[in-house]
């Protein structure tokens, strides 16, 4: 027992001679030295430079560090849209056109640039500084230019996407998944406004099975008095809002339902994008 | 002593003609586009001119009323400092009192000297927003706004209790605009009506 407790003071005694001898750490650190002494430290510029020194500098600020590559959405480029309804620039497109019993309609766009000039006007009359409002083509312009010219419709594509590529804003429900714009879309609802404006009945709203609609799925959803069919659709690459409610209700019209029905996942009716399973809505 | 005087013979001149105008500040006159204009107070105010403005717009559900600050660096200005405003830099031309309301809202009567330039015009999604930006006095070059000769602008709406200067302030500022070349009127047309300032049709 007393051996035990002798070891025991003989090690404390120890470990406290460490502890406060430290007999063993590098030297003390001393803090008059830890700045360093001054020393004059002079800038100059050589007469020549030492181009070695700079290729070094050079390779080791272009080598590649690891970069950790956050995951980000690909998102394709999309024509600038406007306000404008595709319905307005149809029907003015066939009053320009000289349809009969078809008149113009003033369309978002147009009220945008009437009520910028508007603005320019008063803050011109307040300074006295004239500014000029750009005068370019509009979408409608170049839609009723390439009928008028009797083109092709595959000419009649190119020249479409070459506007929108150019800065012409189109209507957004033609903006497709894959950044283009749907002139098929565009050209069969002209058709379609131009029988209806004749006096036909709109088009009846097709019969769609997942059997014959790449991307369509069909679900029974259970409720308390009965079945109800829900259908999905996952959207294809070149598909726009216009062609879906095409697609589905035979008539672009019916796209702000599809729009209303998928808010959480669209945020405006362009933004449309390969994958997406969207619902459709009934109506 | 003479103040005392002066605001009793006015005091006593408002009870003998109950429409009397007031001026405001010995330098509420000043000229625009080649006008004189006075900015006084009138002591009486139609009944229906304050129910009208006092509406609670339909388009807000919330309270809506506005901080006084809306953001940093961007001051808020009461009359005096609005005053002060048209008649330095808005004569000399180097500024503009902006009037963020629609255009149907200002047929009920204007700030003099105030422009027109409704509050979502300047958002990104407008088109021709840059052409507004151009016409204050930005230079743009190669899709890049320099402000350094662009207008100092004080920014108002109808008032306290709605959103649009706030909504055009921001968007001026999204686009670069400086914030010490912008200040808000927070006021707006319904406490400049309501205090009996000077008001003036809006230009057709």
């Amino acid at each position: 027992m007393i051996r035990t407790t002798i070891a025991l003071f003989a090690f404390a005694l120890v470990l406290c001679g460490l502890i406060i001898f430290r007999p063993f750490a590098d030297g003390e650190v001393n803090t008059a030295d830890r700045l360093g002494a001054p020393v004059d430290i002079e800038v100059t510029r050589a007469v020549t430079t030492d181009i070695e020194a700079l290729v070094r500098a050079t390779e080791t600020a272009t080598t590649p560090t690891a970069v950790v590559e956050a995951p980000r959405r690909v998102d394709v480029a999309r024509p600038d849209t406007d306000d404008t309804r595709l319905s307005d620039m149809t029907n003015n497109v066939l009053a320009e056109l000289g349809f009969a019993g078809v008149e113009p309609v003033t369309t978002n766009s147009q009220l945008q640039r009437q009520s910028t000039s508007d603005i320019l006007a008063g803050i011109e009359a307040a300074t006295g500084q004239h500014s000029v409002l750009d005068e370019h083509d509009s979408f409608e312009a170049i839609v009723i230019a390439a009928l008028r010219a009797g083109e092709t419709d595959e000419s009649i594509d190119r020249i479409v996407n070459d506007a929108a590529a150019n800065g012409v804003a189109v209507p957004e429900i033609l903006v497709t998944s894959d950044g283009r714009v749907d002139t098929s879309v565009m050209l069969a609802n002209i058709v379609t406004q131009a029988q209806m404006a004749a006096g036909a009945a709109a088009p009846a709203i097709p019969e769609v099975s997942p059997d014959d609609v790449q991307g369509m799925e069909v679900r029974v959803v259970q409720r308390a008095n009965d079945d109800v069919e829900a259908r999905f659709y996952t959207v294809q690459t070149g598909d726009s809002l216009g062609a879906i409610s095409i697609k589905f209700f035979g008539v672009i019209t019916h796209y702000e339902e599809i729009f209303e029905a998928n808010k959480g996942l669209l945020s405006s009716p362009d933004r449309i994008r390969v994958g997406q399973r969207l619902v459709i809505p009934q109506i | 002593m003479n103040r005392t005087a002066f605001a009793c013979t006015l005091i006593g001149l408002a009870t003998v003609s109950a429409a009397e105008t007031f001026p405001v500040t010995e330098d509420a006159v000043f000229t625009f586009q080649g006008e004189e204009i006075v900015i006084s107070r009138t002591s009486v105010i139609a009944p229906a001119t304050i129910t009208a403005l006092t509406q609670i717009s339909a388009t807000c559900a919330a309270p809506c009323l506005s901080p006084m600050t809306i953001t940093e660096n961007v001051a808020t200005l009461g009359e005096l400092d609005v005053i002060q405003f048209l008649s330095s830099k808005v004569e000399t031309g180097d500024g503009l009192l902006v009037d963020a309301r629609n255009p149907d809202q200002r047929t009920g009567g204007i700030i003099p000297a105030s422009v027109n330039i409704p509050a979502t015009t300047v958002s990104p999604e407008n088109p021709y927003r840059n052409e507004i930006i151009m016409a204050l006095g930005a230079e743009q070059f190669e899709g890049i706004f320099d402000f350094s000769e662009a207008m100092s602008l004080v920014v108002f709406d109808a008032g306290p209790a709605t959103q649009d200067a706030q909504t055009l302030i921001f968007d001026l500022l999204g686009a670069g605009y400086p914030p010490e070349k912008i200040a808000y009127y927070r006021g707006g047309i319904q406490v400049w009506t309501t205090l009996g300032l000077t008001t003036a049709e809006a230009p057709q």
